[in-house]
């Protein structure tokens, strides 16, 4: 089920406009339509993926925070740092860098309060996303 | 040439590896973009296994991956003899992994790409790594080239020359100088080829038909001995077996003092057992009845079939080549002995033959038409031609003696030399020589050609006249034999199974 708007639905719609929200930034959103060759369908396809996988790197991060397998939450917070970037959640990224830092370097005091953040930030990216509009390339 | 941007780098196979889902669709999506074909594997285990069933033309690596990593996929795949030379761009978020794009490098990474990359650079060094591989496919392909224009330098310089021993054609058919290269190449190596081969056929043709002549001379004073001896109040029966045994007397002696006497094995002993049937009993017996009721001329002619005969059956089991032009040379031959027979069925006159006796004569160039094949196919290779002779010979004179002995034909030799010893020795002598030499043309120039000795036959027949008796040779007589001769280099020897080797020195000019 696709809960994004492709610039052909009511709501947020006119192509080219702003993005709903700040904690996206348009910038990247603009250079992944363009590395995937501006296919809005594709595009569409690639939101979908990250709306079904993230929670699934946030489940893996929980599980290892709550374990204190470092490793396995550096992995986990690289791969969701990635995909934040992605999608210009700027805010997201930053938090997982730092933890995916902290976990390189042996030293991540609570853990599971970290990810805790992370998953409140990747919530409102998601939010955000959710009500955007897809802008030109 | 040198990789460059002109270089067509699309339509390339590539491989994605990513654990990250959504990275791997990412990469898909703007590799395909570019106009590739890609495929995708989650881990490094799988990359591995991908590459090593299929082609790729580069790889996309992401570094950081649970279990197998991308380090350990990229130190694989360069210790990979065949996998070693895809390029690997390593994809990394740069901004904290410095050091493993510099490790990935080390490794053999043709380069590097940051996570959030520019479709442009993403273009541009996925472009310039295709373009390298393919210089390095071309450059390998070239190489792999020349070396095999090496090789076939190294055949020629062996003295093969034919052209399926150089393998030059695919080479050859390639449009860059080095195909044009090889072309030339291969044109000369064939044309000296074909030179050679021209002129040992022409050798072999010439040799070959040398010994069809002796063979007819030698077989052509047979009858007139047998007349000779005849006169002299010997028998057929008692005579073959006199003559054979000291053919075999003769042959075995030379054999043994060669230090060629074989050890035959059952099989052998019964194909010589077999050839004496056929040679010693079966054609002596149908020669003498034949000859009895067939005139001589009209007898020479029928024994001409034999060529055909022979011609027939290498057509249909192809143990020869049976070209248009062989047949055309049989027939040319046959016109060739019809018109020396020409001459003869005026003199000879009256009597003509019943024509059950002539269905009857056709056993005769049946029965030497057998000889010829089997013993082009089935002789024993190892045994010496003296050994394979006296021995025929000799099984001959043994199995015709009882029978001589039954029918009070074995007649007793003097010890003091007459003028009967005399010819049965010389007329043994002569019957060892012309199956010595057609044995030996049957093994060189093949079944078909040694058939045409039934012409040399009735050229002998006339040669002897004109030797012995001091006959006039008409015009054309010698209109006939050119004919005959015209044949013969039409029928051509088989081509000889033994690979030409042709010496020539390529160093040292001076």
């Amino acid at each position: 089920m696709r809960n994004f708007h492709d610039g052909t639905g009511e709501q947020p719609s006119a192509r080219g406009s702003k993005l709903s929200t700040d904690i996206i930034d348009d910038n990247a959103i603009r250079r992944l339509l363009s590395v995937i060759g501006g296919d809005r369908e594709d595009f569409l396809e690639l939101m979908e993926e990250f709306e079904e996988s993230t929670p699934l790197l946030v489940d893996k991060m929980k599980q290892a925070a709550t374990e204190a397998n470092i490793d396995s939450l550096r992995i986990s917070a690289h791969s969701l740092k990635s995909n934040a970037r992605d999608f210009g959640a700027v805010q997201l990224a930053s938090l997982c860098e730092a933890l995916e830092l902290a976990c390189k370097n042996q030293d991540v005091p609570a853990p599971v309060d970290k990810v805790a953040e992370i998953e409140q930030a990747l919530e409102a990216a998601r939010e955000a996303l959710r009500g955007m509009t897809l802008p030109d390339v | 040439m040198l990789p460059s941007e002109e270089v067509e780098t699309t339509g390339a196979h590539i491989l994605v590896v990513d654990d990250n889902s959504l990275n791997r669709k990412k990469m898909r999506m703007a590799v395909e973009t570019l106009g590739h074909a890609v495929e995708t594997a989650d881990n490094g285990a799988t990359a591995l296994e991908m590459l090593n069933a299929a082609s790729f033309d580069a790889v996309l690596l992401d570094i950081i991956m649970p279990e197998i990593d991308g380090f350990d996929v990229l130190q694989a795949l360069k210790d990979d003899e065949i996998l070693r030379d895809i390029p690997v761009i390593v994809i990394s978020a740069l901004d904290d992994e410095t050091e493993s794009v510099v490790k990935a490098i080390e490794l053999g990474a043709e380069d590097f790409l940051p996570k959030n990359f520019d479709p442009v650079l993403l273009r541009a060094r996925l472009g310039a790594s295709l373009a390298k591989k393919k210089f390095r496919d071309q450059e390998r392909e070239y190489f792999s080239r020349i070396e095999r224009l090496t090789e076939a330098a190294e055949v020629l310089e062996g003295g093969r020359f034919a052209p399926e021993d150089l393998g030059l054609d695919d080479l050859a058919a390639h449009d860059d100088p080095l195909g044009r290269l090889a072309g030339v190449f291969r044109g000369m190596a064939v044309e000296i080829y074909e030179r050679e081969l021209k002129l040992r056929r022409a050798v072999q043709t010439l040799q070959g038909s040398f010994l069809v002549l002796a063979v007819g001379l030698v077989w052509g004073l047979t009858p007139a001995l047998s007349r000779m001896a005849s006169g002299l109040g010997s028998n057929p029966l008692g005579l073959a077996v006199w003559v054979n045994a000291i053919a075999a007397l003769f042959c075995l002696s030379i054999a043994i003092y060669r230090g060629k006497f074989p050890r035959l094995t059952g099989r052998e002993f019964m194909f010589f057992f077999g050839w004496a049937i056929l040679a010693g009993i079966l054609q002596r017996m149908t020669t003498f009845i034949v000859t009895e009721h067939v005139e001589a001329a009209m007898l020479s002619l029928i024994v001409t079939l034999q060529g055909f005969m022979v011609f027939g059956f290498a057509a249909i089991t192809k143990i020869e080549r049976a070209t248009p032009r062989r047949l055309i040379g049989l027939l040319v031959g046959l016109f060739g002995v019809s018109i020396v027979l020409l001459t003869r069925f005026n003199t000879g006159g009256g009597g003509g033959s019943g024509n059950a006796w002539l269905f009857f004569a056709m056993l005769l160039p049946l029965l030497f038409a057998f000889e010829a094949l089997v013993l082009a196919g089935k002789r024993p290779e190892h045994v010496d031609t003296f050994a394979s002779v006296g021995i025929m010979m000799a099984l001959s004179a043994m199995m015709l003696a009882p029978l001589a002995y039954v029918t009070g034909d074995l007649m007793p030799l003097r010890l003091e030399f007459g003028r009967l010893e005399f010819l049965v020795i010389l007329m043994g002598i002569v019957g060892a020589a012309s199956l010595l030499l057609s044995f030996h043309l049957i093994a060189t120039a093949g079944a078909v050609f040694y058939s045409q000795t039934a012409y040399a036959m009735t050229i002998a027949g006339v040669v002897w006249g004109m030797l012995l008796l001091n006959e006039e040779l008409s015009v054309v007589a010698w209109v006939a034999f050119a004919v005959i001769a015209v044949g013969m280099y039409l029928v051509e020897p088989k081509s000889g199974d033994r690979e030409v080797v042709i010496q020539r020195s390529f160093r040292d000019n001076g």
